[in-house]
Formats: C-alpha cells, structure tokens, sequence
C-alpha cells in the first residue's frame, strides 16, 4: 500500500470578506466583542434550525454546523450559516450516537465556499458544558482552530460554544446570534 | 492482483490523501490506514463511502472495479458521540 498525505493547510478568508456578509446587526454587535479572542456568528436561520432540532426533548439531539471561517485581526470568526440535524441517532438524556449518515447530509451543502465549520447537540436540563466524551470528539473530528463544538440545554435556554481541540471556551459576549432569531 | 490508485478524504473534506492498494485489500484496510495516518481514533465506528459513484463499502468489501475505480474518491465518516456525564 501507498499512501500519500495531499492534506492542505486550510487557509482562511480574510475577515474583511466577512462584513460584505453580514447584515447590520451582526456587525454592530461585532463590534462589541473581543477580537482577540474567537467569535462565533450564528445566523438566525441556524438558530431557529437548531432549536427546532433539539425542541423541548428531555433526549439529546444534535448535528453539525456549515458555514465559513475567517482569519481575524487577533482569532478566528466562525459564521454557522446552518445545521444539518442528524436523523439517524441512538439517544438518551445524558448521551447521543449520531450516525455517519449525516455526512452525507451534509456533503451537497458543501459548496460555493461553505464548509463543515462544526457541529452542536444538546444537553437537556443538565446545563451548557462540555463533557468529556464531548471534548474527544471535539479534539478527534473537529481539530481544527476554527472548528465549533455547540452546547445547547433547550429547558434552561443555555447556549455554550467551545472552539479548537483544545475545546476553549468563547465568552458569551463574544457568540452573536443573527438578527430575528 | 493489480493496484488501484484512489483518494480518500475525510468527512469533513480538510484532509485527503492519494493512496494505491492491491485489490485484494479490503474496505477495512482503508479505514485502518486513515486511522494510523492520521492519528484517528481507533475506539470509533466509521462508514467507508465511495463518494463518486455513492456506493458505501462495507469492511470486508474487496476493492473490485464494481466499487473502486482508479480516481475514485472515498470518503471515512466518523460516527459522532456525545454525552452529558
């Protein structure tokens, strides 16, 4: 067997390229955060997506994330455009298997420069965080630095992002979510 | 046997690599061989998808030409878990 690595350094658009996207909302509300620190926008479409996924299930639900990642003056920005729920899942209150099915989901989305930029479940009255088993697949399919793990508790309305292998923690104030959402 | 030269990516489309097998390899030699090369947890169920022709290959599935052409693109989907404990 051969195998040759052609695995290429991802390299992120400009965060200028971001503001052309944004309506005036989100980039007042940019403004206010701490660029040297990550940022994570989520569109009001994604929002509402997501939430609709997870609803008032006290059985975690989950999914990832598309969108675009842009190179910021001091970290990264990570815009999720939309979610792609998982339809085929073994869950409970405490766990969650999504089946690789869900890539395929996702694959026809990925075009005109949107890409996998993360993915989002939910922990149903037991509080935003990450677990561990959260971290590992976080640090196992989602290592890179623009890559977003998000937490959602739909009965205690908590929303906690986490970004990076090393799954580092975006203040509140730094998550934006869109305008109408 | 001869070899087959093909591309394998992986879900999330931020790796890929050009890989030539023996087609007396199997879909689980692919899968191993994403794992080893690039340090992918080996405690994790994945799906092995032939993204050009849709086809998913199970582990024991020979490379035959009925699934894996030269160029094709295949792909390792992770199953993803989570856990609020």
């Amino acid at each position: 067997m051969r195998w040759q690595d052609q695995s290429e350094t991802f390299a992120l658009p400009a965060f200028d390229a971001l503001q052309a996207r944004l309506g005036a909302f989100e980039r007042q509300k940019l403004q206010d955060t701490n660029g040297e620190l990550p940022r994570v926008v989520i569109s009001a479409a994604c929002w509402r997506a997501m939430r609709e996924d997870v609803g008032q299930s006290h059985e975690e639900r989950g999914g990832l994330l598309l969108g675009r990642a842009y190179a910021g003056t001091g970290a990264e920005v990570i815009v999720a455009e939309r979610s792609v729920a998982s339809r085929a899942f073994d869950s409970t209150g405490v766990s969650l298997r999504m089946e690789s099915g869900i890539w395929e989901l996702a694959r026809p989305l990925l075009k005109d420069g949107m890409i996998v930029v993360g993915w989002y479940h939910s922990h149903p009255n037991l509080g935003a965080f990450f677990s561990e088993t959260d971290r590992a697949t976080q640090r196992n399919f989602f290592r890179n630095a623009f890559n977003l793990g998000l937490v959602i508790d739909p009965v205690r309305n908590e929303l906690c992002a986490f970004v990076g292998p090393d799954s580092m923690h975006v203040p509140d104030e730094n998550v934006i979510v869109g305008e109408g959402a | 046997m001869a070899d087959v030269k093909f591309i394998v990516r992986t879900a999330d489309q931020t790796r890929k690599a050009e890989v030539e097998m023996d087609r007396t390899s199997i879909g689980s030699d692919i899968i191993q061989a994403a794992v080893d090369n690039w340090a992918l947890p080996a405690d994790t169920d994945y799906a092995l998808v032939n993204v050009t022709t849709g086809k998913s290959l199970v582990p024991m599935q020979l490379l035959d030409e009925n699934f894996v052409k030269p160029g094709d693109v295949l792909e390792v989907q992770p199953v993803l878990v989570a856990g609020g404990w």
